[in-house]
């Protein structure tokens, strides 16, 4: 099997790709982020958290800013803050920096609001791209791979992938709904916030859907397979390839230029051999529209 | 009342309050005068937070434009900083 | 006292004081199509949610209806609504018993993200154009419905713009127009205030009853609020109790009688004052206001936020000078002045109540300059805890 090209991180772990993120730290900032991210090179993303929040749901959630930030296709990393949320951004930008990402900060009312910000955070933007313009393209083995499953249930093609890219020397992650994890007795649990570790492991509660590609990011996946059941449409994730797979050959059909493969004519063989491909700089179908959902479980309701 | 000079430096709301909201920061020491009421702060009071007008005992009632708006968790003296290290909220105190 | 105020006349007899078209995802993975849709075309607007629409999501019905009055807001000429399947028309069929013009696009017709934006582009462009020739009309003041906001409180807003804004609220109500008080968690403390002046038993009843209700929500959830309400913010700026927070919040709603107590998203029936039963979190409160029917709203903030709506001009006013000053561009008008004397809370509330009608007459606010479109849907359980029963 071929060995992987990507970029190896400070804490020696490897990137498939080298994104910029913008991330805001609350909802309130997700305009003056976009404003930062629409420079060639960066991913900025919206989402609706970091305030109002309570209980386990602040430790969820800050947990999954600071997993998402640091996986290894993260490059570099601008947290942009309002100033007076829960999250507080610069808390996170703090223990973000603290596990050996590049980042960068910027606040909104400590800068003086929009413009100002903006202004700082391209500026933040242009140091980081300076940064990864150095980085180059480094020989990995398939034991550095981590491999993210998604599904609403178990199916063959989750199992199948699984044992090929276990057996290989791959790590692999998968993510399930609820408590799910029972179908795959011999793996180990990852707990929320927590990276996986070698062999197969799994991520129970993680949502639905593009929900899991977040739990899978924070668990240091660097590709994902999405292998949800018939009907559902395929969704990608901000920050790394997402094979999307489809449940069914109809749904196939009705969006085939936004998956990959149909389930229905698939074997584990041909889906392993496209993820090896994928992490050394294939593109998917999400990466080709250019997708960057970022969709984060909740779970308790907002203040 | 145009003057920085002529601002006030604290505002009793109601005349019920038992606490002012300082609307420039207030040093340890400065004299406050509110309407009749002369005190010496006694702690820095920051721009918006509360001062005490009177010495309130340890689970009494603050109350600030005429109403409840929690309870002291220590005595606190007259011109002494009320805020979350000594005030939990009778509604929801966590 | 401003011109004569116009707009845009509905089919239903309500009024929009824009003309947007908005294209809306009617799921999570419908996204970037809505804003490739409207990428560099100006008078269509998209917004992004995490709504994965599954009929079984003990939300659903909450989540339908926010985007279903969203869509059907007044100031809204037609809305675009990105489907996945041709058979999804729910948030259609509801948006246009709610008195909006809804077009349908599924991307299951169009073989994914390129061809939905090709297919859907000449309609939106058309829709624009469509747009921009129907005129403004002299238009009522009771076509107004103001939605009353504040976040990033401080120890100011109860003081200076809370007050100032509740001042203009009763110019509004006097006038004909409606305001909607809304943030439930921010008006505990302050209920029975805010019954004592219901125009009836029963609204005073249901204003108790849905204001001690979610405190009792929070209680039975066990968890410790203490950073989210007040947030670090508030605690930062003076603020120590949610009580204390909620009687500085409930000022904006000046005076006025409650005529109503309105459940999330859903629409005044007749004008006044009423109160939404929405979160304190800024964009899902905005939002249920919007989905309301909330044409214009006002916004006051003491530690200073950029948030606007893609729908609806929001009126930014600080309760402090140095916030006005620090966040440059940001807020539209400073209730500091009170503070200095150079304004009296009466005049406050003149000036806000001017600015008001001359951004419903087309005056742009500053974070429509900005093109903030700030979009959150307020669920009210986790779908894991419903997941896991």
């Amino acid at each position: 099997m071929a060995a992987l090209r990507g970029y190896r991180r400070a804490d020696g772990r490897l990137g498939a790709r080298n994104h910029i993120l913008v991330l805001p730290s609350v909802v309130c900032a997700d305009q003056t982020a976009t404003l930062i991210g629409s420079e060639p090179g960066t991913v900025a993303v919206v989402h609706q958290h970091g305030c109002g929040q309570v209980g386990d749901d602040v430790e969820h959630t800050e947990k999954a800013f600071l997993g998402f930030a640091t996986n290894p296709n993260v490059g570099g990393a601008v947290v942009v803050s309002l100033g007076c949320e829960t999250i507080q951004g610069r808390r996170l930008a703090n223990r973000i920096a603290e596990r050996g990402q590049r980042l960068e900060f910027a606040g909104i009312q400590l800068m003086g609001g929009t413009a100002n910000t903006v202004d700082r955070g391209r500026e933040a933007v242009g140091r980081l791209r300076e940064q990864l313009a150095r980085d180059s393209l480094e020989e990995g083995g398939v034991g550095e791979l981590v491999l993210g499953i998604s599904v609403d249930a178990p199916n063959d093609l989750a199992t199948g992938l699984a044992r090929l890219a276990v057996a290989a020397g791959a790590a692999v992650v998968v993510a399930v709904p609820g408590r799910l994890g029972a179908a795959w007795p011999d793996a180990a649990q990852v707990g929320d916030g927590q990276r996986a570790g070698a062999g197969l492991s799994v991520i129970e509660d993680a949502g639905e859907g593009a929900e899991q590609h977040v739990a899978l990011a924070v668990a240091g996946a660097q590709v994902i397979v999405s292998l949800r059941g018939p009907g559902r449409p395929p969704q990608g994730f901000a920050t790394g390839p997402v094979v999307a797979v489809a449940g069914d050959s109809a749904i196939f059909a009705a969006l085939a230029d936004d998956f990959d493969l149909d389930a229905a004519a698939t074997s584990p063989e041909e889906l392993w051999q496209l993820v090896v491909e994928t992490f050394n700089g294939r593109l998917t179908a999400s990466e080709e529209r250019g997708a960057r959902d970022f969709v984060l479980r909740r779970l308790a309701r907002t203040m | 009342m145009t003057s920085m000079e002529a601002r006030p430096r604290a505002l009793k709301l109601n005349p019920r309050d038992n606490v002012a909201v300082a609307v420039r920061s207030l040093a340890a020491g400065e004299q406050l005068t509110i309407g009749e009421l002369e005190i010496t702060v006694g702690d820095p009071i920051p721009f918006g937070h509360k001062v005490t007008l009177s010495a309130v005992r340890s689970g009494g009632d603050i109350i600030k434009y005429g109403e409840v708006v929690g309870r002291a968790t220590a005595d606190i003296p007259a011109g002494r900083h009320v805020h979350v290290h000594n005030v939990v909220s009778s509604r929801l105190p966590g | 006292m401003a011109g004569l105020l116009t707009g845009y006349r509905r089919g239903d007899g309500r009024w929009g004081i824009r003309n947007h078209v908005l294209v809306l995802p009617a799921h999570t993975a419908a996204n970037l199509a809505a804003e490739r849709i409207t990428d560099g075309l100006p008078g269509a607007v998209s917004v992004a949610h995490q709504w994965e629409a599954q009929p079984d999501d003990p939300d659903h019905e909450r989540i339908s209806a926010t985007l279903a009055g969203f869509a059907a807001n007044p100031n809204v000429f037609a809305t675009v609504l990105i489907t996945i399947q041709e058979s999804d028309q729910e948030v259609a069929r509801r948006a246009t018993v709610r008195g909006g013009v809804v077009h349908v696009v599924a991307m299951a017709s169009h073989r994914g993200t390129a061809g939905t934006v090709a297919a859907a582009r000449p309609l939106v462009e058309r829709l624009v154009q469509e747009a921009g020739r129907q005129p403004r009309e002299p238009m009522p003041i009771s076509g107004l419905v103001l939605g009353l906001e504040c976040g990033g409180s401080d120890a100011l807003s109860g003081i200076t713009a809370n007050p100032a804004l509740g001042v203009a609220s009763d110019l509004l109500i006097a006038a004909g127009g409606s305001s909607i008080l809304a943030e439930t968690p921010e008006l505990i403390g302050a209920e029975h205030l805010l019954a004592a002046r219901a125009v009836s038993p029963e609204v005073g009843r249901r204003v108790i009853e849905v204001i001690t209700g979610f405190e009792e929500m929070i209680r039975e959830l066990g968890v410790d609020v203490r950073n989210a309400q007040p947030t670090p913010g508030n605690q930062a700026g003076g603020l120590t109790t949610i009580e204390e927070k909620s009687l500085g919040a409930a000022k904006k709603g000046g005076d006025s009688p409650v005529v109503g107590v309105l459940d999330f998203a859903s629409p005044p029936a007749g004008r006044g004052l009423y109160i939404m039963d929405t979160p304190g979190h800024d964009i899902e409160q905005m939002v249920g206001m919007v989905a309301g029917g909330a044409n214009l709203a006002a916004f006051t903030t003491g530690r200073g936020t950029p948030t606007g709506c893609a729908i609806v001009p929001v009126v930014k006013i600080s309760t402090n000078t140095a916030i006005f000053d620090r966040l440059v561009g940001d807020i539209d008008l400073d209730a500091g002045r009170i503070l200095d004397g150079l304004e009296s809370l009466e005049s406050m509330g003149g000036v806000i109540y001017e600015r008001l009608l001359a951004v419903a007459a087309g005056e742009l606010t500053s974070s429509e300059g900005r093109g903030n479109r700030e979009f959150a849907i307020s669920r009210t359980v986790s779908p894991m805890t419903a997941f896991s029963g």
